[in-house]
């Protein structure tokens, strides 16, 4: 336990302080006390209840003035300032309300797959949704309660969208789209409590991510804009830019074809340092013309930075604010950076040409060639730079490189092993996947030559320079290729546990004989009803095979139950242990008899020792495995649903897509029931608080005297009296014997509870919805 | 009294929520022991590894509960 603190001898806890305040005496809280006695402290919770109750008719008072003193004031009786506060932090009443600066935008797309973006203005936080979890935003105005959009959906579509509504109340919430903002005291703890001054944290970041970023870049770009590169948005500076980029093609090409420059004539180290810088001017240039278009079509810069990709420095800018941009917007943003950097390698091409004896002509080629190997890696659409979202823009699939490469490692895989013929996205996607793995493996191995041939001559200098040169090179070296060594543990990291589950494989090959024998001994054992053959496999995979000489305890009285046994070999006694030291033989186990299940199934003591009488195996399965795969079989009390029950739940329609877990919760929750033919289920006009599914048998829907249908099996009703707060607006009689799920509002509401806190309201849980350029 | 999760003795209770909870399950997090305004400034003082039981929430986002003010 922490000391606790101790301010001048007093109690300084939170609570310490709110009793110390809350001791003085309450007006309230005093009616018919003498003056001589003493307040009687009321205690915490009724000092709370009274204070609540004070505030309520105070706030009273203040309205009877202007209501006129016709009616005599009757005491009002205090608010449970604990209901209240249920009311707050229960997740099923949280109206959540999508705050008013919340942008939504929907992008139509030509297949049909559209979706719908939504962005946080105040932290350029976006989340990609689908149209059908946007619909469900619509319904966030602050007047439905979490229960109500959960009903009304389950309303309109027939599903119980549990976990789906949760998940996006949560996500929104922690990316404060909603309104009040989130406000996360926890991150506010952890940072307030690692007092490092900014520069320290950039740093240390930097040597964690190799990445350093600065947040407030918008304001640069935009003041570049403003004063300079608005200008190249009009039709004259334009077409300049478009003049100098096409003729310094043509000039580049005329130089390569004259042959006065090569890449490895300039051996000089300081040009290979120029180069350096040129190559992180370019950078720079190609990031601001994405940025300067983001600008220009009305969007946020979020940050800008410095990083080492792939082991090359290079600047970026986080834009995912683009993604708000129109599909041709985004396509000029995506198209700017590359176009940006023609520009430049087009006037470098021309000054080369113009001036090829120039003492600074021969590191201008260099960087020329640098800037177009650049622009072609960017524009080639099968790496996932700017070439590839101008393409997923132009065939509008915004997510093609991971779907190609989906089908290709399993859809793909499934097909060729069942000969089943490809239709012709398939084969684009197929085609698509191969090529970029190809092209991948060829840009890391040409990188690698070029780099080699532009550097070359810099790093042998360093090498044969010395110790010193020597050294700086290593660090450079571990500092830039810092990615590629990280990738290299991964990989030796993956190829390690391949080799763990191939050794696996392998002795459990070479164990089947014995795993058989154990499997066949669980199901023989006449405490566990059938054990189907699944759970027999798995059971073979977990079960352990240990041996115990003569005399030696397998389990001790009064040790916590962490397995149970099943005796292959040998004979062992089980014995009870008295106070005084006796022991008493209760039982003889032999080959096939079980040990130790109830314990491990009750999560008790060991009420006896087992002990071997001569040397014997037993097999051993771990609670773990025995909580999992036999507890729900054992014919003793139920100690889980078993399959069967949940298989039954999922089988109703409107309950089939819940999870595991989330229906183990409704069968907690909800319970069965029978009704014979001709029986009520359901009145019209009586109070509604039950929703029913019917599993068999048929009823019928009567209104007034009127049947207005019939339902059967998967269908449900009662839901209109959850979801209106209206009594039931028709009477539902069964036509034959009926099995009902039912679930009453309570139920419900626990279930919503639960969904809540299964889930963790973590904002790097919506990662996969946030994009980077 | 014993562990919330495994039922062993317990060492300590959790500072939210008093479950108890063994060496094993323990686990920590920052608890604010009282606040402070200093000017404009909010200040707390902090336990930064009071004792955790991981199966209540403390939540991080604070109430809002206009009733007692």
């Amino acid at each position: 336990m922490p000391p606790k603190l101790k301010k001048a001898g007093r109690d300084t806890s939170v609570l310490g302080s709110l009793d110390r305040r809350l001791k003085r005496p309450v007006k309230a809280a005093s009616h018919g006390t003498s003056k001589r006695e003493r307040p009687v402290w009321p205690g915490l919770w009724g000092t709370l209840d009274a204070k609540s109750g004070q505030k309520q008719v105070q706030a009273k008072k203040r309205a009877g003035k202007s209501r006129a003193a016709k009616k005599a004031r009757r005491p009002r009786a205090p608010a449970d300032i604990w209901k209240l506060l249920g009311k707050r932090i229960d997740p099923t009443q949280y109206r959540p309300k999508l705050a008013a600066d919340i942008e939504i935008k929907h992008f139509p797309l030509r297949w049909g797959n559209d979706y719908v973006m939504a962005a946080n203005p105040r932290d350029l936080l976006h989340y990609r949704l689908e149209p059908g979890e946007v619909e469900l935003m619509e319904l966030m105005d602050g007047t439905r309660t979490v229960r109500d959009i959960v009903l009304e959906r389950f309303h309109e579509s027939g599903d119980l969208e549990l976990s789906g509504v949760v998940d996006l109340v949560m996500s929104l919430q922690a990316g404060s789209f909603l309104d009040p903002p989130y406000v996360d005291t926890d991150a506010a703890l952890e940072k307030a409590l690692d007092p490092i001054s900014p520069a320290r944290r950039k740093a240390r970041e930097f040597l964690k991510t190799l990445m350093i970023e600065w947040s407030d870049a918008d304001k640069l770009v935009r003041w570049m804009y403003n004063h300079i590169l608005k200008w190249f948005f009009k039709v004259i500076p334009l077409a300049l830019s478009l003049v100098v980029a096409i003729t310094g093609f043509v000039a580049f090409y005329i130089v390569v074809h004259g042959h006065r420059f090569s890449l490895t004539s300039e051996s000089a180290a300081t040009g290979g340092l120029i180069i350096l810088g040129l190559n992180y001017f370019l950078t720079f240039v190609h990031e601001l013309g994405h940025a300067t278009v983001m600008i220009h079509y009305g969007r946020r810069v979020k940050s800008a930075g410095f990083m080492i990709y792939f082991g090359s420095p290079a600047f970026f800018v986080e834009s995912s604010d683009g993604l708000m941009m129109e599909r041709k917007q985004r396509m000029a943003q995506s198209f700017a950076g590359p176009y940006a950097e023609a520009v430049i390698a087009g006037g470098a091409s021309l000054i080369v040409l113009a001036f090829p004896g120039l003492f600074i002509s021969s590191i201008l080629y260099k960087f020329a060639v640098i800037n177009y190997f650049l622009i072609f890696l960017n524009l080639v659409p099968l790496l996932e730079l700017d070439g590839y979202w101008i393409l997923s823009d132009l065939i509008q699939v915004p997510d093609l490189r991971p779907r190609s490469l989906q089908f290709f490692r399993h859809d793909f895989m499934h097909k060729l092993r069942k000969r089943e013929r490809l239709t012709l996205q398939e084969v684009g996607l197929l085609l698509y996947a191969v090529l970029g793995v190809f092209f991948t493996i060829f840009t890391l191995y040409s990188s690698v030559f070029f780099w080699e041939q532009i550097f070359g001559s810099l790093i042998a200098r360093l090498w044969h320079g010395g110790l010193i040169t020597r050294g700086i090179l290593v660090a450079i070296a571990l500092f830039v290729g810092g990615p590629l060594i990280r990738g290299a543990l991964k990989i030796i990291g993956w190829l390690v546990n391949h080799a763990r589950v191939a050794w696996r494989q392998l002795r459990f090959k070479l164990e089947t004989k014995w795993r058989v024998e154990a499997a066949e001994l669980i199901d023989a054992v006449p405490l566990f009803d059938d054990v189907p053959v699944e759970v027999l496999n798995e059971l073979a995979g977990r079960v352990k095979l240990r041996a115990f000489r003569s005399g030696q305890s397998v389990v001790r009285q009064g040790e916590r139950a962490e397995a149970f046994y099943i005796v292959r070999s040998g004979v062992l006694h089980a014995i009870e242990e008295s106070e005084g030291g006796k022991e008493r033989v209760l039982r003889i186990l032999g080959r096939g008899e079980s040990f130790g299940e109830l314990a491990v199934a009750q999560a008790s003591r060991r009420r006896a020792t087992v002990r071997a009488i001569d040397d014997c195996e037993v097999f051993e399965i771990d609670k773990g495995s025995f909580d999992r795969l036999l507890a729900d079989m054992i014919k003793v009390p139920a100690f889980a649903p078993t399959f069967q029950d949940l298989a039954e739940l999922r089988d109703l329609g409107c309950f089939s897509h819940l999870e595991q877990d989330e229906l183990v919760d409704l069968l907690k929750e909800g319970d069965w029931f029978n009704v014979g033919p001709g029986e009520l289920i359901v009145k019209q006009g009586e109070a509604a608080e039950t929703f029913y599914a019917i599993h068999s048998g048929q009823v019928e829907v009567i209104e007034g005297k009127k049947v207005v249908g019939s339902l059967g099996p998967g269908a449900y009703f009662g839901e209109i009296g959850l979801l209106l707060h209206v009594r039931r607006t028709a009477t539902v009689r069964a036509l034959t014997a009926v099995r009902l799920y039912r679930l009453n509002r309570k139920a419900f509401d626990r279930l919503m509870r639960s969904a809540f806190k299964k889930g963790t309201l973590n904002p790097h849980a919506a990662v996969d919805r946030v994009a980077h350029h | 009294m014993d562990c919330w999760h495994c039922k062993r003795t317990a060492v300590g209770t959790c500072r939210f929520c008093g479950r108890g909870i063994c060496e094993d399950h323990v686990e920590t997090h920052p608890y604010i022991l009282d606040t402070f305004r200093s000017g404009d400034v909010n200040k707390v003082l902090v336990v930064e590894d009071a004792l955790f039981c991981g199966a209540c929430t403390p939540r991080p986002d604070p109430v809002e509960l206009p009733e007692l003010k």
